[in-house]
């Protein structure tokens, strides 16, 4: 996007269903990589995942499901995906169900001591302000993480902090109540750093 | 008073800035005092930041898609 003022999303919607196909290939570019990601946390198999994102713009395009601007448009369009790859995922034989709310204990609760003090104290990390902003070893292992993250993890730690939606919109996308969204995100986010602390301690 | 665990588990609350103002007051009190929590804290708000950093990464254009589902919607 180049220009000082890129348009917004809703302005894109309503010249896309006008049949501005320059606004149309505009909102793929915007939200394409963000849907895949979404995807792949139902359907584990990348070809089913484009499979989905594809009906969900074809969806849009036909007016199969309507945006009523009752919702951001990106909340609208990640929530449709996000139910168009949840009944996928359903019939399909390959399919990883997101298992959103998998009981599990405090990913950190080993480091403390019953009295509730560090037992392992986290170490410094050997990280220079260089390595840090430039370096792909870390990005893989962030990467890496994310990647090993149980689906309902890893999909509101990406809604959250890489396409930057707000709480509530990831709520309403992933149809998950507040407190989840916040217990799925801490855990996420500590494993991302128990692997960064792997590598960098 | 919040104990380390208590802490941990509020960092990623805290680096968002989600708590209500008591609650931060507590985890800030504690961060006063303890340094293994001070550097956890930083630690987190690093990870956050880094997983932020993979945001921007886009290399793959979906043009063609694009257009090639735009026009074979049109011709419904």
């Amino acid at each position: 996007m180049s220009g000082a003022d890129p348009a917004t999303d809703e302005a894109l919607v309503a010249r896309a269903l006008e049949g501005d196909e320059d606004a149309f290939v505009a909102l793929v570019d915007r939200y394409q990589r963000s849907l895949l990601r979404l995807a792949r946390n139902y359907v584990r198999d990348d070809r089913l995942a484009e499979d989905v994102v594809q009906d969900t713009w074809i969806g849009f395009l036909r007016g199969i499901e309507k945006f009523e601007g009752r919702a951001a448009f990106r909340t609208w369009l990640h929530r449709v995906l996000a139910n168009r790859a949840k009944s996928r995922a359903a019939k399909e034989a390959r399919y990883v169900f997101m298992d959103l709310l998998q009981d599990e204990s405090s990913p950190i609760a080993d480091r403390f001591e019953p009295s509730g003090f560090w037992r392992a104290p986290p170490r410094e990390w050997n990280l220079t302000p260089e390595r840090l902003l430039l370096s792909d070893e870390i990005r893989a292992v962030v990467e890496s993480a994310l990647e090993a993250l149980p689906p309902g993890q890893r999909a509101v730690v990406e809604l959250r902090d890489l396409e930057g939606l707000e709480a509530s919109e990831v709520c309403n996308v992933l149809g998950i109540s507040e407190t989840n969204q916040r217990v799925l995100l801490h855990r996420g986010r500590t494993k991302v750093r128990a692997a960064l602390a792997a590598r960098l301690e | 008073m919040l104990r380390c665990r208590d802490v941990a588990d509020l960092a990623s609350d805290y680096v968002n800035g989600d708590l209500r103002w008591s609650r931060r007051f507590a985890v800030r009190l504690h961060l006063t005092i303890c340094r293994f929590c001070r550097r956890y804290v930083r630690q987190m708000r690093e990870t956050v930041r880094l997983l932020r950093g993979l945001r921007g990464e886009t290399e793959t254009a979906y043009e063609e898609l694009a257009r090639t589902l735009f026009r074979s919607t049109r011709r419904m």
